[in-house]
């Protein structure tokens, strides 16, 4: 974390013109948003009135109005958006390190997601935003938000209907482990153990499609976490008693269900979150100092997985 | 008449997943023992290595270093027990253990790119061979929870099936190493 000062000054040097003139914007979308609601409002007003036989002529100005403004406040916000993210959110990351790369509408790449084998569920929709890649330190990783999503129809009196449901939602964050190994090993967050101990711990044992379940000393850990893999060796050698502490710590930090797969001398971390990361907000000024520097604290937390599971500790054979 | 074939059936049946989950453990405990093995082995084939690329350096050290060459020499010859074994192999740890911590007062070594490999591949096989371990005792953990627990331990109890002893550190290596000992001698 910088010093509030460092931070304060990149903020009155670096972004102070950007953030006036978006902020200018921001204000001219919510004026949008609010005529765009009294339109609706009065719609409404007149509907309830009973304008209905010889007045419906009324409703075509109206109508005509809340379409435009309709029009006019989306596609002002999607180049707002856009432009934030060039410009403010862009100049956020690289004041973090100059090593990371910012897409904002790139994600990490559905054939990554599928190798990281945390979710193993048809994909029907996949889509994501926030693409940060790049190196601190020796280690190479990259993250982005992403949504994954699998389909259901089912017959109704009127022909089909399909529903969306979540597979995955939040961030995706991937990085080069520090050390080698050729198998796969999955610890998902355990359900199973914690509400039935000893019993969930046998059906977990009988979960076929996963490998071996491994069992660890590390008690905390082996209620927060259930652990799967191919060699009994090869998940311990990874998962070191201090590893297993750190990502226990590292739940407690994200304050939720927390997935990691280590798979092809990589580590993949699975956040789930509702939160939106990166977005400019449309209610509320841009102005202050601490509207932005969550997006600073944001990326700390994501990017500190590197240092929360030690990966640039670079003792062994792999360099 | 066919309740009781039925009811007999099932105790067969029962008795036989019970009988093949333990014969299971055992054998997993085996193997896991045996596993350990593969990399003492790797580190047996290290030892030579490490040993002459650091003798040069290590004027203060050559009785540790010695000492190791010795062990190895032994540990590999065949003839030792399982106890011996387990035990020579703590002795050759606390000794690698000590020329590492004594490379600390030889810069030139430190600096020297070949030791740093060889010192990297060490650390690799501690750590796989600490794992190898935590591996080990996981499966006597288990196949002692089967051993004590019903209904296992009943079938156990008739295969005499008895209680594993997991591996310990040994008293000595689990006390801070004290630097001022090592360069007293």
């Amino acid at each position: 974390m910088p010093s509030p000062v460092a931070f304060g000054d990149f903020h009155a040097s670096t972004l102070a013109a950007p953030l006036r003139e978006l902020e200018a914007r921001r204000l001219r979308l919510v004026r949008l948003a609010f005529a765009a609601a009294g339109v609706a409002v009065g719609i409404a007003a007149l509907a309830i009135l009973g304008l209905r036989e010889n007045g419906l002529w009324a409703y075509v100005p109206l109508g005509i109005a809340l379409i435009v403004l309709a029009v006019l406040f989306f596609s002002g916000q999607s180049s707002f958006r856009a432009d934030f993210k060039r410009r403010v959110v862009t100049e956020v990351i690289r004041f973090f390190s100059a090593d990371l790369r910012y897409h904002p509408t790139g994600s990490v790449s559905r054939a990554q997601f599928r190798k990281g084998d945390l979710f193993r569920q048809r994909i029907d929709r996949y889509a994501g935003e926030d693409f940060v890649t790049g190196r601190l330190g020796a280690t190479a990783f990259e993250f982005s938000e992403l949504h994954a999503q699998y389909k259901t129809t089912t017959r109704t009196k009127n022909g089909t209907r399909t529903t969306w449901h979540t597979i995955f939602k939040g961030l995706y964050f991937v990085a080069d482990f520090n050390k080698d190994f050729r198998g796969r090993t999955v610890v998902l967050p355990d359900s199973l153990q914690s509400a039935f101990g000893f019993l969930g711990q046998k059906l977990q044992s009988l979960n076929f499609t996963r490998g071996e379940l491994v069992k660890l000393e590390d008690p905390e850990f082996e209620k927060a976490f259930v652990v799967y893999g191919d060699d009994q060796i090869e998940a311990r050698y990874i998962l070191t008693p201090a590893l297993m502490r750190r990502m226990v710590e590292l739940r407690r930090k994200v304050g939720g269900r927390v997935y990691f797969s280590f798979i092809g001398s990589q580590v993949h971390v699975a956040i789930p979150s509702s939160k939106n990361h990166f977005e400019p907000r449309l209610f509320g000024t841009l102005l202050h100092v601490e509207a932005i520097e969550e997006y600073y604290q944001d990326l700390a937390l994501i990017t500190g997985i590197i240092e929360d599971m030690n990966l640039n500790t670079r003792i062994w054979t792999k360099a | 008449m066919t309740v009781l074939l039925v009811l007999l059936g099932v105790a067969a049946l029962v008795g036989f997943v019970l009988y093949t989950s333990l014969v299971g453990k055992k054998n997993q405990v085996e193997n896991a023992f045996a596993s350990i093995d593969v990399y003492l082995k790797k580190r047996y084939d290290l030892i030579p290595n490490l040993v002459a690329s650091v003798k040069q350096y290590m004027n203060h050290e050559a009785d540790t270093l010695a000492k190791v060459t010795e062990m190895r020499a032994r540990a590999t010859s065949g003839s030792v027990g399982t106890d011996e074994k387990v035990a020579l192999n703590n002795q050759l740890s606390a000794g690698l253990g000590r020329i590492m911590v004594a490379v600390e007062a030889y810069p030139e070594l430190k600096a020297n790119e070949n030791f740093n490999q060889l010192q990297r591949a060490l650390n690799e096989i501690e750590e796989q061979l600490a794992a190898a371990r935590r591996a080990f005792n996981a499966s006597v953990t288990d196949f002692n929870n089967a051993v004590e627990m019903f209904p296992t331990n009943i079938l156990a109890g008739m295969m005499s099936y008895k209680r594993r002893t997991l591996l310990v550190t040994p008293e000595a290596e689990r006390a801070n190493v004290s630097v001022g000992d090592l360069f007293k001698s």
